[in-house]
């Protein structure tokens, strides 16, 4: 399988913290990789440097082979690397379709003077779009509802909608079914199974139970460092829950 | 038929409670004082509610955006103290003290804005600027109050008309047309509504919400500098007193019309509604004969009612 991601020696503290320590892995084409860990074991915090939210203080990040520099969520975005999260994944107050659109706006530019112009949202355009994106993944949902009138997995639908309007390549769930029901939390796990034909994903999650099944292989973290890199043929699931809960590794899950 | 229309009275009394609080206090005061309800007294309610609704389009935008600006009546103090020595003192052109104003507004509205980028909280820069803008007032007009006896700038600013209508109303209603096309119709206006609403959210979906809270706060500077430059053309002066004691007239507006103080909700007919149920209770106490003690209590028991009301529909 060709490599599409690979971190290097990735460190970040946050004052005295250590929240990573020197960790490196690869995400490679068409895979779901478990991002596992218990609480504090860095997860999140290497999610959010991949998704361009935090600069790492030691380490390098190279995409298709080339080295990246990821000072914003918009430069990740530019590479096809899309980040759905379990709070911070909508803004309760807006629309459907400025949700999925938000920092990505359709507009129209009218100039004012030389050089200065205003963009002007062009909601029409963006609710019909919405609309598509919507019917595509088996939602039916009103792009002009306000997102916190909806339940949680239509809020997450919304979040899965934003993903497709880029050139989406790398897909980062971080806890997207926490706050979902059974029927929901199902439906995008079929949704992460599904887009596998196309994508490459990272899941992370709190339940093993539930991403056991999905993954192709599990990265497991404990206190900001790398425990394992196994794959999934080769650990059972009660062999990776022991593993997050000790935090040790035997020789065959240090692969 | 008659359940639906309960139903959308109640929903609309929900939605817009100080439009209602609007019409109860115009029948209940106008039962009492017929001269209330009168035309010219509608008009002197307007006129005075003209200058406060730009000062709370000023402060909307940076408050939908989650942020408070408690300096807009202090720099419309100062705007309209500079406008007044300009006028009198130099030979400039009425077009260019404008720019002049306005510019200083920008420097407030900026000086604010970079405070609050490096995450000081706003209330505690703002508070500081508006103490900054009124020392400023005073220090530019030494002390004492500078008459405006140019009547050009008076005419274009306040009493002069345009198809019949007060100049003052054509400027309020531009600052609102304007104000409603940036939050409602931009880009910008969303990305404002996003960081005020879930700044987070706003900020992993790629919106550099401290640079969106930077420009809301830029241009509550310099909408408050416009209003500085109608307070100005509307007493026919600059004076170091003016609105001393109602700084937070500004502030109270938008929230009695529905702004959440938290951000993220409301739009831009909420400062214009506040502003004129705030110059109604003024006007009413007026010609009831209450005092002042009784319009800053009313007042007073209006903004609890309007935070509970947002706090409870979390609008």
């Amino acid at each position: 399988m060709k490599e599409l991601l690979r971190v290097e020696g990735i460190t970040k503290s946050f004052g005295k913290i250590v929240a990573l320590s020197n960790v490196s892995t690869s995400i490679y084409n068409n895979e779901i990789v478990g991002l596992v860990g218990d609480n504090g074991a860095g997860k999140s915090t290497l999610i959010k440097i991949i998704s361009g939210v935090y600069g790492p203080d030691k380490g390098k990040i190279y995409y298709k082979g080339k080295l990246v520099q990821l000072k914003s969520v918009q430069d990740a975005m530019r590479l096809g690397i899309e980040t759905i999260y379990q709070d911070h994944s909508v803004v309760p107050s807006l629309t459907v379709s400025q949700n999925i659109y938000l920092a990505r706006e359709i507009y129209r530019k009218i100039p004012l003077f030389k050089g200065i112009s205003i963009k002007f949202n062009d909601t029409k355009k963006m609710n019909e779009e919405s609309k598509l994106l919507l019917d595509a993944i088996g939602i039916n949902i009103s792009p002009t509802s306000i997102v916190e009138d909806l339940s949680g997995g239509e809020r997450q639908s919304v979040a899965f909608s934003r993903t497709r309007i880029g050139r989406i390549e790398l897909l980062l769930l971080d806890e997207p079914t926490a706050s979902l029901s059974i029927g929901e939390t199902e439906r995008v796990i079929n949704y992460i199974i599904e887009s596998k034909k196309e994508i490459s994903s990272v899941f992370v999650t709190h339940n093993p139970y539930l991403m056991f099944p999905v993954c192709d292989r599990f990265v497991v973290l404990g206190k900001g460092r790398k425990i394992a890199d196994v794959k999934k043929e080769n650990i059972t699931q009660q062999e990776l829950i022991k593993l997050i809960t000790t935090g040790k590794a035997n020789n065959t899950q240090q692969q | 038929m008659r359940k639906i229309n309960n139903q959308l009275l109640f929903s609309l009394i929900r939605r817009y409670p100080f439009i209602f609080a609007l019409i109860i206090i115009a029948v209940f005061v106008g039962l009492v004082e017929p001269l209330y309800v009168s035309p010219g007294n509608i008009k002197t309610i307007l006129i005075q509610s003209a200058i406060i609704i730009v000062l709370a389009v000023a402060v909307t935008i940076p408050m939908i955006g989650g942020e408070i600006d408690l300096s807009t009546v202090s720099v419309a103090a100062m705007s309209a103290m500079i406008a007044a020595q300009l006028l009198r003192h130099t030979g400039l052109g009425f077009f260019l003290v404008v720019i002049i104003v306005l510019l200083a507004g920008l420097i407030f509205g900026s000086f604010n804005g970079i405070l609050v980028k490096k995450r000081i909280p706003a209330l505690l820069v703002t508070l500081g600027t508006m103490g900054v803008a009124r020392g400023l007032t005073w220090a530019i007009g030494a002390r004492r109050a500078v008459p405006i006896s140019d009547s050009t700038f008076i005419n274009l600013f306040s009493s002069g008309k345009l198809f019949g209508i007060d100049m003052i109303f054509i400027w309020t209603l531009l600052v609102v047309v304007v104000g409603y096309i940036i939050l409602h119709k931009t880009i910008f206006g969303t990305h404002i509504r996003a960081a005020g609403g879930e700044e987070t959210s706003a900020m992993f979906a790629g919106v550099n919400t401290r640079t969106v809270k930077f420009s809301a706060l830029l241009f509550s500077g310099v909408v408050a500098s416009f209003a500085g430059i109608l307070l100005a053309a509307r007493v026919a002066a600059g004076s170091p007193t003016v609105l001393v004691g109602r700084e937070l007239e500004a502030i109270i507006a938008p929230i009695i019309g529905g702004v959440s103080l938290k951000g993220g909700r409301g739009n831009i007919l909420c400062p214009v509604i506040g502003a004129i149920v705030l110059s109604m209770i003024a006007n009413a106490v007026v010609i009831l004969g209450f005092g002042p003690d009784i319009q800053l209590m009313a007042q007073g028991i209006l903004v609890v009612f309007a935070v509970a009301i947002g706090l409870r529909g979390g609008k």
